[in-house]
């Protein structure tokens, strides 16, 4: 690997991990506390069925 | 390495690899699809396409965080280098499985829509300015784009005409893309996924990818230059060097250098391959010949010169050894150009 993509490779991988934490714990924290599903309730398939 | 233009260069390994990987896909999208079918309770069944967004989307996610795990892998073991060797099959089969889940997902969440359904994707969801609500698809289609870019210029024909600097920071867009993939997962699936599995292997893939990369950084460092007064670098004692393997030494300024030993004599090239700067120095000597771990370019130790037809050439560096120790000129000679070997048991 050439020099200078061994010291971008060295200085992405001091970033990312630091990113990509930020990201899951955020994501964590806004997350609602009962997800809800996408699906249609049962009633409304029923209904359209 | 192929003299001469081919669309993909097939090996008898390459196929029986391919072959394993197709298998492998066809076993998960099929159990995926069996479990989701099985375990989840009645009423919150999902639509067939659902589960196969789903099933299509882990399984482009969990393939690009191998993909990105290969190379740290491959440097703290050799049993991961077939992998190395055919990461770009990997990469394009990777990319054809997230645009069939892109498809899917444009299908049944904006084919309906009455604008084109790429308006929709950016626009049905206008709440950027939320976390929560993110429209993450957007994320996910900038991170396709990437993956488009690569695969589609995934091969020699591009590595040449581009240039194997160019290329190569082309493809370290991988790493924005993963970006984008782990938010695209975390602020979608996360957000609305009961079940725990997703936010495990959101958390295990951005986890394994970082570490690896962190402890092979460190791993993968090469040796401290140490300087003599003509400018000359210690590389290591003779005894220490093992027969068709490499010492890789880092001068101040300039490319690492690659110091192998070649039988009874050591000799010193550029660490860089020519095809897509890949680490010589991890490599070793097949066929007389310094092979690259990462696609088997070759290359003569005595000279930086691949064999012919070949025309590759690498520099070539100034060896001595001295009271039992080696010793490099950092001084690169133009690539191609000759340079004698040093014997191990030759004292200057």
């Amino acid at each position: 690997m050439k020099r200078a993509h061994r010291s971008f490779h060295r200085l992405v991988w001091v970033i990312l991990p630091l990113v990509l934490a930020g990201i899951i714990v955020i994501a964590l924290l806004v997350r609602p506390a009962d997800p809800v599903l996408e699906t249609l309730p049962e009633s409304l398939l029923e209904e359209a069925l | 390495m192929s003299h001469d233009y081919k669309a993909v260069q097939w090996t008898p390994f390459k196929t029986r690899f391919d072959r394993w990987l197709l298998a492998g896909i066809a076993i998960y999208l099929v159990v995926f699809v069996a479990v989701s079918v099985v375990a989840v309770p009645m009423g919150e069944a999902f639509a067939e396409i659902q589960i196969l967004i789903r099933a299509t989307g882990t399984l482009a996610f969990l393939l690009l965080s191998f993909i990105l795990c290969i190379g740290p892998l491959a440097r703290l073991t050799p049993r991961f280098k077939p992998f190395l060797y055919n990461r770009r099959h990997l990469g394009v089969t990777t990319f054809l499985i997230a645009l069939i889940h892109a498809g899917l997902v444009l299908l049944w969440y904006h084919g309906f829509s009455d604008v084109n359904v790429f308006v929709s994707l950016f626009a049905s969801n206008p709440r950027y300015d939320s976390i929560a609500g993110f429209p993450f698809e957007s994320l996910g289609f900038v991170a396709l784009l990437i993956m488009f870019l690569m695969a589609a210029t995934s091969h020699d024909f591009w590595n040449a005409n581009l240039g194997p600097g160019l290329w190569k920071a082309l493809h370290m867009g991988v790493y924005l893309a993963f970006a984008l993939l782990v938010a695209h997962v975390a602020l979608g699936a996360i957000q609305f996924e009961k079940n725990p599995v997703y936010v495990g292997l959101l958390a295990v893939s951005a986890i394994s990818v970082s570490l690896l990369h962190m402890i092979s950084l460190g791993a993968g460092g090469g040796n401290k230059a140490n300087l003599q007064e003509d400018g000359w670098i210690e590389v290591a004692p003779t005894g220490t060097f093992e027969d068709g393997r490499a010492k890789i030494i880092r001068p101040a300024s300039g490319e690492a250098i690659a110091v192998f030993r070649q039988g009874d004599a050591v000799g010193a090239i550029s660490n860089v391959c020519r095809h897509q700067a890949g680490p010589l120095g991890e490599g070793r000597i097949v066929d007389g010949c310094v092979t690259c771990p990462w696609h088997g370019f070759q290359y003569r130790l005595e000279d930086g010169r691949s064999p012919e037809p070949f025309t590759e050439r690498i520099s070539t560096y100034a060896t001595r050894v001295v009271d039992g120790v080696v010793w490099v000129d950092p001084n690169p000679n133009p690539p191609g150009t000759p340079q004698a070997l040093s014997p191990i048991g030759a004292t200057v």
